[in-house]
């Protein structure tokens, strides 16, 4: 997989960037290479970002920027989730945006309202605010993702954000702290002597033909499932998530080889729980995905309104995808050792497809969370 | 600059204009009951604009003007201001200025001077420089679309022009080929659809060929669209039901045959007149029971019913517990690819 390296780097002209540490990993890991480096204050940035917006392909042209400034909201965010779907009460760590992928159905098109890539330096501001939040619940069972607005490694041969972040985290076990990705990754977890015990390396899944055709500028399946394998060998344990599966075509045999794929890199103990999540998104996105991506044919399909107000496929079309991949899956997996969970399902289609519902979030939250804890402590 | 530009004025025959250079035509050729009526009884106000070539003239405004003289008054020599040799792309500015100055180009006019200004100007002068003048969003967005319409075929133009299809209709209809064009305005035409059935019929098409990876004839096929709309026993109304109906059965095949399933199982209750209804979409295993009371032996005959729900195929298939799971309904529905 090709490495993201920008055109040109904007830096925020504030002490709290300019002298951060990950302003200073990303200034040396471009060192050589012919990419200019300005610093400007808040207001010249604002412009640069209205400009940037007016660019044709904004959205793709805006990647070759990337701002480091300074996070002014909160770093620690809840997964949103929605009445009628279960939610694994998940938390994300907001500390970059967008991504340099270019997966098709990426909701971060519709989402950003600012097309550069952008990486948060001030991190002192952002343990100060752990420090004061994770404390204040002492039961509250936190599992921690950094994958929600960008990729959680696509940026790390540059700022070493998640080797940060996992220093700050390895004398605070009760946390788990989960890096997602779509990159082969691995020097963060490989070139450090013992897995950190609260460290879980995530990687998305698909069917072959969808990684083909609409995950553009990502490291295949199998790159992704080496890499999991080289964490795997350094101690590491892995979740994969399937999401968004996609009724593709051939969608059975494809899913097939991704499974089969998955278990010739990794055993089912290596794994601690998978995912599943079936497409889904809100009518802008749709509109983005037809004119940037004219041939990708996701967008048409059998889909209805779900709760949250985004389409869906139909609940029996759900219901088909999903069974197919579980019971691919439980081919590999015949002692069950692998924890399957939906994301943004119903109730309904837990009692179909999986063991008996979640009676809430923090149930299934609980679940995931014990199931980390445990394995980690027998390791 | 076009204000430079200098003008004689001269009344030209028709055989002097070639008239079959169209290179600066923006307007399609249409009825203009209108103009053609102020012309015959007012003669030509605004002359044509036309500058020097070869022979004879080439005309850069008022190609429809000329249309309609050379049907009423196909002898009479024609007013003409002329200019000088131009170059193309000043011809095609000072036409489209003519226009503009004096009324709202319809959305077809606009997408043929646009695609014509392309052969001269980069897009991004055509988008600060042109789309405005136009009234149409300075935006790469609105360029792309307008630049696709000016593909349409001919009939699809002129449905255009006049507003009898809506643009938005239009911007679907254009991804279409010219025969899949036509076969979508005789079913509108036939149904005498509304604006609004128009722009969803046009959308569901194109979606619907694009879910199956088929082109919009074969899904126009498919829906039957070609017999219904030649079937005489059914009012407009009745096609346009008929083939909304065909069309969303192909759009959401699991749907409709979950629906069938659920009707099917629900008629023994209809005689009842119990009203039984799945959640929306089947999203949930619920169903919703409907019905209203007159008297006490009413009451005994719904409750009798309600019993044998209890214990019927309806609950068995569509409410939790029954192991079925809508089953029935899974197995009849196909991926609609």
């Amino acid at each position: 997989m090709i490495r993201y390296y920008p055109e040109k780097i904007i830096i925020l002209d504030d002490a709290r960037v300019r002298d951060s540490i990950i302003t200073k990993n990303i200034l040396s890991a471009v060192e050589g290479r012919n990419i200019s480096v300005s610093y400007f204050c808040e207001e010249k940035i604002a412009a640069m970002i209205q400009d940037a917006k007016k660019l044709e392909n904004s959205y793709g042209e805006g990647k070759k920027t990337l701002l480091i400034t300074a996070n002014r909201g909160e770093f620690l965010k809840k997964c949103p989730g929605t009445n009628d779907y279960i939610c694994c009460d998940y938390y994300i760590i907001d500390f970059a945006q967008n991504c340099p992928m270019e997966c098709t159905y990426c909701i971060l098109q519709a989402y950003l309202n600012n097309p550069f890539m952008v990486v948060y330096a001030n991190i002192e501001d952002l343990f100060a605010e752990l420090n004061s939040r994770l404390f204040a619940d002492p039961h509250k069972k936190y599992r921690i993702g950094t994958g929600e607005f960008t990729d959680s490694l696509a940026l790390e041969h540059l700022s070493e954000y998640s080797k940060i972040l996992m220093d700050y985290f390895s004398d605070k076990p009760q946390f788990i702290i989960e890096f997602k990705s779509k990159t082969d990754y691995v020097k963060t977890f490989t070139n450090r002597s013992g897995a950190r015990r609260n460290v879980i390396i995530s990687y998305s899944m698909n069917a072959a033909n969808v990684n083909r055709f609409e995950e553009l500028k990502t490291a295949t399946i199998e790159e992704r499932l080496i890499a999991a394998a080289e964490c795997v060998k350094a101690g590491y344990k892995i979740t994969l998530h399937f999401d968004p599966i996609i009724d593709y075509d051939d969608f059975e045999t494809e899913m097939a080889l991704t499974v089969e794929l998955i278990f010739k890199y990794l055993k089912p103990r290596d794994i601690l729980y998978i995912s599943l999540g079936a497409f889904r998104f809100i009518p802008a996105l749709a509109e983005i995905i037809a004119l940037r991506f004219p041939k990708s044919r996701i967008i048409y399909n059998e889909f209805i309104k779900g709760y949250d107000k985004k389409s869906r496929y139909f609940r029996f079309k759900r219901e088909k995808l999903f069974a197919s991949v579980i019971d691919s899956i439980k081919k590999y997996d015949t002692a069950s050792e692998i924890e399957i969970y939906f994301c943004m399902e119903s109730p309904e289609m837990w009692n179909a497809l999986l063991k008996k519902a979640p009676r809430s979030d923090e149930e299934l939250g609980g679940t995931l969370y014990d199931k980390c804890r445990n394995c980690f402590k027998a390791i | 600059m076009l204000e430079d530009i200098q003008y004689q004025y001269l009344s030209i025959p028709l055989s002097g204009l070639n008239q079959a250079d169209e290179d600066n035509r923006i307007s399609i050729p249409a009825d203009y009951a209108q103009l053609e009526k102020s012309i015959s009884e007012t003669g030509l106000i605004s002359p044509l604009i036309v500058c020097a070539s070869g022979a004879g003239y080439k005309v850069i405004c008022g190609f429809k003007r000329l249309d309609i003289l050379k049907k009423i008054k196909p002898g009479a020599p024609v007013k003409c201001l002329v200019t000088d040799p131009l170059p193309p792309a000043d011809q095609l500015a000072l036409n489209i200025a003519e226009n503009i100055s004096s009324r709202e180009l319809n959305p077809v006019e606009a997408a043929n001077a646009i695609a014509k200004l392309s052969a001269f100007y980069g897009r991004g002068e055509i988008i600060e420089k042109f789309l405005p003048a136009m009234n149409i969003q300075k935006s790469e967005y609105a360029y792309n679309k307008y630049i696709s319409l000016a593909s349409l075929g001919r009939r699809a133009k002129e449905f255009t022009a006049s507003g009898r299809i809506p643009l938005a209709a239009a911007f679907q209809i254009v991804k279409f080929s010219c025969s899949e064009q036509e076969m979508f305005l005789n079913v509108i035409e036939a149904c005498r659809m509304g604006a609004n059935l128009i722009v969803e019929t046009a959308q569901l098409v194109f979606e619907t060929s694009m879910q199956y990876g088929v082109c919009a004839g074969e899904i126009l096929t498919r829906a039957g669209c070609e017999s219904i709309i030649s079937n005489a026993d059914l009012t407009p109304n009745q096609k346009t039901e008929e083939i909304r109906r065909a069309l969303h059965s192909l759009k959401r095949p699991m749907y409709e045959s979950a629906m069938a399933r659920f009707r099917e199982l629900a008629a023994e209750f209809d005689s009842r007149k119990i009203s039984l209804n799945p959640f929306a979409y089947f999203e949930k295993d619920e169903i919703s029971v409907k019905f209203n009371i007159t008297s006490i032996k009413d009451l005994e005959t719904k409750i009798a019913a309600l019993e044998r729900l209890k214990e019927s195929r309806l609950a068995a298939e569509f409410l939790k517990n029954n192991g079925g799971h809508g089953d029935g309904a899974r197995k009849e529905g196909k991926a609609g690819r």
